[in-house]
Order: structure tokens, then C-alpha cells, then sequence
């Protein structure tokens, strides 16, 4: 290059060229990995659904099988941070959750906080519900349910719903079929 | 890779959500979940935990979990695929929800889908003809996204002056306006119409961008403008537009040296000097601090500062050199296992390893090839952690069906032992001969029956004293004998009688309780039976499936870690070349500096008369 003179520039059109090469931000996408790793991801995918239906046959077969899960949704006057439950007076679960499991709840996922076994029977389920109301203070909650274990899986599901009429949230617990 | 995973992700959340969450604040209330299944996929999915979440789909698909979402989790099965780069996959799950006939609103999110994987495969024409079988069906907060890809699509097939029609007087929600501008000015450059281009442009580039994403695409669009006015010979505005560009940004570097240019191209050059010395003590990696070390004395030369030039020249010559004995040091790291260390790290998080060759990784560009495949690599690791961690709990569960087995083995001979000793059914013949035989004594009437041990004692002794009394000769004695026998035989009768109503309930309800405490017996021997029956069932047939899954997880363990070798070696090449193309550039920055100072000294001894108006050569930098 010449003393004196500036150096080579581009245009706008071969500027923006430069750089419109991620125009929009859905453009920034993953890249399309190998044929092999493609393969391998398939496959653990697979194994994986394999492995989780065995181990879950062979831990908790359907004939004594519990499971409890907990929903929620916005928590406009109730900011959830931990769950216990206790049935037939034993504390089986104590989960604490972290933000991004909050978030996860609050956008219709739901949890399963326990895997157990129990006889068929009658049992006592109960749920206490800790976390912060809406002035910030701390607020506990709990809920409680009889319920007949028959020969099938048991499901039961913990609800944490926001009352507009009781402007408080409310809690109970629900089974499925 | 993981900005653009996460991009896709919000979007994805958008076709379950109906919310682009890049886009929109959050819904104000959930779906409703119908499934428990959706909901444990949903909960998984929006922790970003990409696997678990299709592991989970997959699950609840084969146990007939999604009755009420079947096509939303088809939907979020083909996004998942996408996201993880699996594009045949994730196209084979959308062509098969439209073939099923789904709703509307389903089908016209599968063709966006489609397009946009046709769009990532760079067929555009396939790409525009699946947008075109979009329907009004799409949910609203998918039409940005819509109309996002459409005039990328236009874009990539040459269309310009479409993009600018498509894009016209846009109502794009939050962050899409401003990459809608951003696209808008593009086609408008391709177009000719380069006055509106730049326009746009140097809205798109003013104020505060709220938030990282739109700060980088405000430097992008302000350097786009400098650039584009230094070329015009608009040298004031250039500055204007490259002094907005941030520091702290990855555009600096350029904004820095082209700001430079600007100040030379009006042959201001002490005010070149700004830019340029800032951005040389700078010291980045991408190497525009060197042509900014270089560009400083030539500056100093054209002011006729011979001094402050050569002192220039001086330090560009050892900055090189430093930089050529950096470039050494992480040559010899890349090939080293520190090149797999910080592949493997979370390019998020703060360098795990010392030394200089971080950050010459962690500066290059996000389409560079070494990104991908450090991307594949710590996918792979994920992958063999997943499954290194299988092989541990099939490990467990192979000694946990040995435990129910041996358990087995040394319980049952004594449960069977017990079965057969229990003496259940001679009870219960006793139970029912009792039962029968206090039936009998409640018809015939008999209180006698239930005489206590004493009572019959004294019965029998009535009796003896009976057939003694009449064996005596007769006469007053017998008589007045006789007369106290009988006496005493009505007390004892008057007794039983008085107690039979007691003592039949007594036995009826002891025969009840005896009635109970068998069926006890029984439902436990029952019990005991269907246990002994089913325990064989929590270990037979497991060994050969926990085998075949080991089998399984060593064969893909095998494969996983034969690509890791694979994609490594690839890896470290183009870490290598990387690093040698700087050598390169930084040995040709140390080439024209040594000739620059050389020519300044030879300049500098030379009387100002016999110099005439040479210079030393410029640099050849751009910026």
C-alpha cells in the first residue's frame, strides 16, 4: 500500500456482507454434527428409554408402585422453595428447588419428587408446602390425603394453585387414574 | 454453539408455550397439563436438559403416557432433534405429524419447522415452498419467528428487493425489530438503495441496547456504517458511527483501527493516534493490536515525528516477536492434552487452563470450524459420562437381583417349611366340629353341656352317690341319704340353668373369634404362597436383560470414545493451523515493522534535503 493513502475499504453492501452473517437471532444455530455422532446421540436416546423402563420395572414394579408429583402454576402469592412428604407418618422426599426449577414449574412442568413402593392398602399421605408469601415472609403449607393403594401404580400429585378470590395460594393433593 | 442452542431452545419453548421467550415476557399462566408424562417432559425441557427431556418423550411414548398431547410432544420431540443437531431426524418426526393429519395449528408449526430445516441445510427454495404452506393456523407468537426466517430465506436465495417489501413497516415484537432492521438494511445495500441502508443502519446503531444480544447487533450495524461512510469518503460520520461501537465488544478491534482510518483519510493524524494506541495497548488475540502497533508510527511519521516513529517501529518488531514466542508457547500446549481440557470446558465459564493459548481459542470466530467441533467433542463427553453412568448402576442393579435372589434362596425353603407345618386345615376340621357340636347342644337344650371341669366333676360324683344311695337297704337313712342328693342335684341344675344363656354366647362368640383368627391364618398363608410364587419374578429374567444392556452400553462406550479419538485429532489440526496462520500474519507484521525501522534509520541519518518526500512503507493494515 502507498504511503500517504488510507487502506483498502469495502462498500456497505460487502460491509454489511461481513457482517450479516448472523442477521437474526434465530440464525446462531447448532451445526449439524457427524454421521457418527448423529447415530450415537439416536442410540442413546434409545438406550436410555431402555435402562429407564428396566430399572424402573425392576426398582418399583406397577403392583407397589407410588409416585408423587408436584405442579404449580404462576405463583403470584407464593414463591415456592422446598417440599416435604411424609406417608404413613415416614418422610420419604425433602426437595429444595432451585430457581430454574421454579421457572420450570411455573411454565407447566411438572415433578416427580418421589419413586416408592408401598403394600396395597390404605395409606396417609402428607405434604408441607415451605416457601415465601407475598409480603416475603416465610409460609407454610400443608395438605394431606387418605388414600386406597389398589394393584396398579398409584399416582398422586401435589397442586399448588393461586386463589384470586382468597388472594392466597391454595394446596391440595389429587389422585390420578 | 451454546448461544445458538439456546436461541433455538427459546424459540422451541415458544411451540409448547405458545411464547417466544428470546421474544415475549413469559405466558401468564402455564398450559394445562393433561399427562403427568408431558409434564415431567415439559419440566425437563425447560431446564435445558435436552436429553432427559426426549429420553422421557421417548418413555411416555411407549407406555401410551400422552393421550391428551400426543401431537404437542411430537412437535417438541422433532424441535428437540433439531436443536441437537439431528436435522434428518427431527424432519422425519414433522413430515410424520403432518401425514397423520394433525390440527391445523400443529401442521403449520411442522412446516415452519421444515423450513427451517431446510433453510439450515441451504436448500432455500424448499425452505420458501414449505413456508408458503404455512396456514393462518401458525400461533401468533411463531409469526415473528415466521417472518424472521422467511426474509433470511429471501435473503439467501438473492431476493432483495422482496426481503425489503416483506420487511416493510414491520411490527416485529422486542429484540425481532432490530434484527428485522438489520436484514431490512442488507437487502436495501444488495438492492443499490445504499442512502436507506445506511439510514436505518444509523437508527439501528443509536441509543441503549437493553439487553447483550441487541448491544452486539448495534456494534455490528454501527461498524457496518463506518465502514460503509470511510468508503464514501465520509470520514466525519464514519468516526461518528465507530465511536459508538463498545470497548468492551468484540467489534472494538476493527471499530478501533478503521476510527483510525477515518482521522488518516483527513490527514488528522495525531487524531489517528487515539484509536490506534488504544487499541494497541489493547493486546487482543485476533492480531489488531499488531496492526494497530504498526499503524501508530506511521502516523508518527506522517506528523514527521522520526523519533516517536522508529520508537513505533520498535516496539511493533518486539511486540511481534513476543507475540511469535506466544503463538510458540500455544503451539506446543495444542499439542499437549490442554487443547482437550479447554474443548471440553464450558466456553462460558473462566479458561481452566494457564497459559496463552486460551485465549487465542476462545477469540475466534463463532463459524470457525474448531468451535463445531469442540461443540461434537463435548457432546460426545456428555454422552459417555451418560454412559459410563449406566454402566455403574447396571452394576448395582445386577448385585441387587443377586441380593433378591440369595434372599430368595434362604427364605423360601423355611416359608415353604411353614406352609406345610401350619396345621392350618386340622383347625379348621376342629372349628368345625366344634361349630357343629355347639349346635347340637343349642337344640337338644342341654346346659349340662357347657358345664365347667367342676361342675362335671361334681355331675359325676352326683351320679356315684346315686347308684351307692340305691345299693343301700331301704329304710329312713336311704330316704333322708336320697332327699340331700337330690337336693344338691337342684342346686347344681338350678346353677347350669341359670348360667346356659351366658355360657352359649360365650362359646358362640369364642367360636367367631376361632372363625377370624383362621381367615387370618389364611389370607397370611395366602399371603406367604403368592409371595413365594412371585419372588422369582424380581430376579428371573433380569440377569440376561441387565447383560444385554451392558453389552450395549460397552458396545456404544467403544464407539463414543473411538469418535472422541477421531474428533480430537481433527481438533487439534485445526487448533494447530489456526495458530500457524497467526504465525504467519504476526511474521509478516514483524517483517514490515523490521523494514519500516530499518528504512527510519536509514531516513532519520540521512540529511531532511536528500530524503525528499519517501516515507517508510505503511503498514499494510485494514480495518
Amino acid at each position: 500500500m502507498a504511503a500517504g493513502k488510507p487502506p483498502a475499504r469495502r462498500a456497505l453492501v460487502a460491509a454489511l456482507a461481513l457482517l450479516a452473517t448472523l442477521a437474526a437471532p434465530a440464525a446462531a444455530q447448532a451445526p449439524a454434527p457427524d454421521a457418527e455422532l448423529r447415530a450415537l446421540k439416536q442410540e442413546l436416546v434409545a438406550l436410555n428409554r431402555d435402562l429407564f423402563l428396566l430399572e424402573e420395572e425392576l426398582l418399583f414394579p406397577a403392583s407397589t408402585q407410588v409416585a408423587v408429583y408436584l405442579s404449580m402454576d404462576v405463583g403470584k402469592y407464593f414463591a415456592l422453595d422446598a417440599v416435604e412428604v411424609a406417608i404413613n407418618d415416614e418422610r420419604v422426599a425433602k426437595y429444595l428447588y432451585t430457581e430454574r426449577e421454579v421457572d420450570a414449574l411455573h411454565r407447566g412442568g411438572v415433578h416427580r419428587l418421589y419413586l416408592g413402593n408401598l403394600k396395597t392398602g390404605p395409606h396417609e399421605l402428607v405434604a408441607v408446602l415451605v416457601g415465601r408469601g407475598p409480603q416475603g415472609r416465610e409460609y407454610r403449607r400443608a395438605a394431606s390425603l387418605q388414600f386406597e393403594k389398589g394393584l396398579g401404580p398409584q399416582q398422586l400429585e401435589l397442586v399448588l394453585r393461586d386463589s384470586e378470590a382468597l388472594q392466597q395460594p391454595t394446596f391440595q393433593v389429587r389422585t390420578w387414574e | 454453539m451454546i448461544r445458538g442452542g439456546l436461541t433455538l431452545l427459546a424459540t422451541l419453548g415458544a411451540t409448547v408455550l405458545a411464547a417466544p421467550a428470546a421474544a415475549q415476557p413469559p405466558a401468564a399462566a402455564p398450559p394445562v397439563v393433561q399427562d403427568l408424562a408431558w409434564g415431567e417432559v415439559l419440566f425437563r425441557h425447560y431446564q435445558e436438559d435436552r436429553m432427559g427431556a426426549l429420553v422421557r418423550l421417548d418413555v411416555a411414548e411407549t407406555r401410551d403416557e400422552l393421550a391428551h398431547h400426543a401431537g404437542e410432544a411430537r412437535l417438541l420431540q422433532g424441535g428437540l432433534y433439531l436443536a441437537w443437531g439431528l436435522r434428518e431426524e427431527a424432519a422425519r418426526i414433522f413430515r410424520a405429524l403432518l401425514a397423520a393429519g394433525a390440527p391445523p395449528e400443529q401442521q403449520d408449526q411442522a412446516w415452519y419447522w421444515l423450513a427451517r430445516i431446510h433453510h439450515e441445510r441451504s436448500e432455500h427454495d424448499a425452505a420458501l415452498a414449505a413456508l408458503a404452506r404455512i396456514g393462518d393456523d401458525l400461533p401468533k407468537p411463531m409469526a415473528a419467528d415466521r417472518l424472521d426466517l422467511e426474509s433470511r430465506v429471501l435473503l439467501a436465495l438473492g431476493r432483495y428487493d422482496e426481503v425489503v417489501r416483506l420487511l416493510a413497516d414491520h411490527r416485529q415484537p422486542g429484540a425481532w425489530s432490530a434484527y428485522a432492521d438489520f436484514n431490512r438494511a442488507v437487502a436495501l445495500a444488495r438492492t443499490g438503495a445504499t442512502g436507506p441502508a445506511a439510514e436505518l443502519l444509523d437508527r439501528l446503531g443509536r441509543g441503549r441496547a437493553p439487553t447483550e444480544e441487541l448491544a452486539l447487533l448495534q456494534d455490528r450495524a454501527n461498524l457496518a456504517l463506518g465502514l460503509a461512510r470511510l468508503d464514501a469518503g465520509d470520514a466525519t460520520g464514519a468516526r461518528a458511527a465507530l465511536d459508538r461501537v463498545r470497548l468492551d465488544g468484540p467489534y472494538a478491534g476493527r471499530a478501533l483501527l478503521a476510527a483510525g482510518w477515518a482521522e488518516a483519510e483527513r490527514e488528522r493524524y495525531r487524531a489517528a493516534l487515539g484509536p490506534w494506541t488504544k487499541l494497541a495497548a489493547l493486546g487482543d488475540a485476533d492480531g489488531a493490536s499488531l496492526e494497530a502497533m504498526l499503524a501508530v508510527p506511521w502516523a508518527w511519521h506522517q506528523v514527521d515525528e522520526p523519533g516517536q516513529s522508529v520508537l513505533g517501529y520498535r516496539r511493533a518488531a518486539e511486540a511481534s516477536e513476543a507475540e511469535l514466542a506466544r503463538l510458540a508457547t500455544a503451539v506446543q500446549a495444542a499439542q499437549g492434552d490442554e487443547l482437550l481440557e479447554l474443548a471440553l470446558a464450558d466456553p462460558e465459564e473462566p479458561p481452566v487452563v494457564a497459559g496463552p493459548l486460551p485465549a487465542y481459542l476462545y477469540a475466534l470466530a463463532v463459524d470457525h470450524p474448531f468451535r463445531a467441533v469442540a461443540a461434537d467433542l463435548r457432546d460426545l463427553e456428555a454422552l459417555r459420562e451418560n454412559l459410563l453412568e449406566w454402566r455403574r448402576s447396571l452394576g448395582a442393579l445386577r448385585d441387587m437381583v443377586e441380593a433378591r435372589r440369595a434372599r430368595f434362596a434362604q427364605v423360601a425353603p423355611q416359608a415353604e417349611q411353614r406352609l406345610a407345618d401350619d396345621g392350618l386345615e386340622a383347625l379348621a376340621t376342629r372349628h368345625q366340629a366344634a361349630s357343629a357340636r355347639l349346635e347340637a347342644i343349642r337344640a337338644a337344650g342341654d346346659p349340662a353341656a357347657l358345664a365347667s371341669p367342676g361342675e362335671r366333676a361334681l355331675l359325676a360324683r352326683i351320679d356315684a352317690l346315686r347308684a351307692r344311695i340305691a345299693a343301700l337297704p331301704a329304710g329312713a337313712d336311704r330316704e333322708r341319704l336320697d332327699e340331700r342328693l337330690r337336693r344338691a342335684e337342684g342346686a347344681l341344675a338350678w346353677q347350669l340353668n341359670h348360667e346356659w344363656p351366658a355360657r352359649l354366647h360365650a362359646a358362640e362368640r369364642a367360636l367367631r373369634a376361632a372363625d377370624r383368627a383362621l381367615a387370618t391364618a389364611r389370607e397370611q398363608r395366602e399371603s406367604l404362597a403368592a409371595s413365594l410364587a412371585a419372588g422369582p419374578a424380581g430376579f428371573e429374567g433380569y440377569d440376561e436383560r441387565i447383560d444385554a444392556a451392558a453389552a450395549r452400553v460397552d458396545q456404544l462406550l467403544a464407539r463414543v470414545e473411538a469418535d472422541q479419538g477421531r474428533r480430537f485429532g481433527e481438533l487439534r489440526a485445526l487448533a494447530i493451523e489456526e495458530l500457524q496462520r497467526r504465525e504467519q500474519r504476526v511474521a509478516a507484521y514483524l517483517g514490515q515493522a523490521r523494514f519500516a525501522l530499518a528504512a527510519a534509520y536509514d531516513q532519520a541519518v540521512q540529511p531532511r534535503a536528500a530524503r525528499g518526500d519517501e516515507p517508510p512503507p505503511a503498514p499494510g493494515t485494514t480495518p
